[in-house]
């Protein structure tokens, strides 16, 4: 067999579209049954996520002079948008190591693992919109969401999808990754416009944004959840990442498939 | 007539690579290429382990084989090879068919879930769709007799009750070609017998029955084929009538 067995992973991926009920359904029970095991299930972690935006926004609020109104609802709207995208890229670290025990004892196609965890990603993230448009309504907002938001979040999580499952390899072939990627994703957070506004940043330092791809991702859904358009880089740039991405994944998949389960 | 030819392998080769502690660090991996291969010499960084070698059959509709070999001769390998789990360096597999694993049935069971949740979970991990399960579940409960606790979690299960949950689930689905890693029953005398029926029933209904046993008897009661293994490769494939385990000591 040659090295890239391409119509492996085409299989692979075939097989995850035809068992769309099943992951789908998992990613619901996951839901459900946070729901069954806490009153607010899921809106636990909104909450914990709400928590970090207002104590981010009492301090950046303070380090440029703005109120906790004006602050508030963008740090938020970034959160929510930061744990669709490039969190769930990065916390897909565990994705494969996570499901070791199942992918040596079912035969599911690889790929099925990253559609589950992505479907439970965006049930969560429907969550987290939710405490977004209450906060908004609660500090007596108006609440500006254009459609771009739609297409947005799809490109979004299209564009993820791919670096997930790279990301889960990359882990679940080198262990010590795994360690170096939780350590850094919350710099990849701090230098990402999440809690500031790109345009405080100036001269060379627009560096850290330009070229920032996970900056990109955060504009294309924040933009249009904050009431503006998205900038059209950002529909390029993720764009890019998209088909980048699932060139990538498409290589990867054939190269490692069959050695997968013996990583694990 | 030749009866449908079901499942067919061609010189079918495994190997699994087995890393070791360094080998599976980047930091070590990305130092081994600067320095020219001399950190990780492979003898002890990455084992490779020849686990099916030039594995040659056929099984036609009606086919049930025993695997049979010494431990750490493949069989588990081969099992789920035909599972799905593992994919063959060289050679070819063909499976024409639904395949039911049994080689783990317990797995994907949560502790925290009702016997109805985890009937839909163990389901799910199987490939089978949960929404559409409505009268399979009911089915399942039933012939389980779990009645009532069908919906408590399953951590105040007893052991037997455990297994009888396990059982009905995973006999409960059709399929074409099952696999066994040992025959299944559950529970006491009563669900036994109901349990050794389905069993039957489930023998009949299918095109392909693959088993690896250690019990000869249990191979000669349910199986017309042998596929002996040792290290790997096959040293007897045929009819069951003319297999002499004692000329393999």
């Amino acid at each position: 067999m040659n090295f890239l067995d391409f119509a492996g992973a085409r299989r692979d991926l075939e097989r995850t579209f035809k068992l769309s009920e099943i992951w789908g359904y998992l990613a619901v029970d996951d839901v459900v049954a946070r729901y069954k095991r806490t009153i607010l299930g899921p809106l636990w972690n909104a909450g914990y996520m709400l928590a970090t935006a207002v104590s981010m926004g009492v301090v950046f609020g303070a380090i440029f002079g703005q109120s906790l109104q004006e602050v508030l609802p963008y740090i938020l709207a970034g959160l929510v948008v930061w744990y669709v995208g490039p969190g769930a890229i990065l916390e897909s670290a565990n994705l494969l190591t996570s499901h070791a025990p199942a992918i040596k004892t079912v035969g599911l196609p690889i790929f099925f693992y990253v559609m589950r965890t992505m479907a439970r990603t965006v049930l969560f993230f429907l969550h987290n919109l939710l405490v977004f448009f209450v906060v908004v309504l609660f500090l007596r907002l108006p609440l500006q969401v254009r459609w771009e938001t739609i297409p947005g979040v799809a490109l979004v999580v299209l564009a993820a999808t791919p670096f997930c499952l790279l990301i889960g390899l990359l882990c679940a072939r080198f262990r010590d990754v795994q360690v170096l990627i939780n350590n850094f994703s919350q710099i990849l957070m701090f230098v990402t416009p999440i809690m500031w506004r790109p345009h405080v940043l100036s001269g060379p330092k627009m560096v850290i944004v330009r070229y920032n791809p996970l900056a990109y991702m955060v504009d294309l859904i924040r933009s249009p959840l904050m009431g503006a358009s998205p900038q059209m880089n950002s529909w390029i740039v993720v764009l890019g990442m998209c088909v980048v991405g699932w060139l990538l994944c498409l290589i990867a998949l054939a190269a490692t498939r069959r050695r997968i389960p013996f990583w694990l | 007539m030749q009866p449908t030819k079901i499942i067919s392998l061609r010189s079918v080769d495994l190997e699994y690579p087995i890393y070791s502690f360094r080998a599976k660090s980047l930091r070590y991996s990305v130092a081994n290429i600067a320095v020219g291969g001399r950190l990780l010499r492979s003898s002890d960084a990455t084992v490779h382990v020849q686990a099916l070698k030039g594995v040659t059959f056929d099984l036609y509709h009606g086919d049930r084989l025993a695997i049979v070999g010494p431990n750490g001769a493949g069989k588990s390998t081969l099992l789920k090879l035909l599972a799905g789990i593992y994919h063959p360096n060289r050679g070819e597999v063909r499976v024409e068919g639904s395949v039911a694993s049994m080689l783990d049935i317990g797995f994907g069971l949560d502790h925290e879930a009702t016997g109805v949740e985890n009937i839909k979970l163990l389901a799910a991990m199987r490939g089978y769709s949960p929404w559409r399960l409505k009268n399979a579940i009911d089915e399942i409960v039933e012939f389980s007799g779990l009645g009532a606790y069908a919906s408590m979690p399953v951590r105040v299960y007893s052991a037997g009750m455990m297994a009888r949950l396990l059982f009905s689930t995973a006999t409960a689905f059709d399929h074409e070609i099952l696999l066994l890693e040992e025959w299944l029953t559950a529970g006491d005398a009563d669900f036994i017998s109901k349990a050794t029926e389905r069993m039957e029933k489930l023998v009949e209904g299918s095109r392909v029955i693959i088993t690896a046993t250690h019990s000869m008897p249990l191979a000669r009661a349910i199986c017309n084929k042998v596929l002996r293994l040792e290290h790997g490769q096959v040293t007897y494939f045929g009819d069951i009538e003319s297999y002499d385990e004692t000329a393999f000591g």
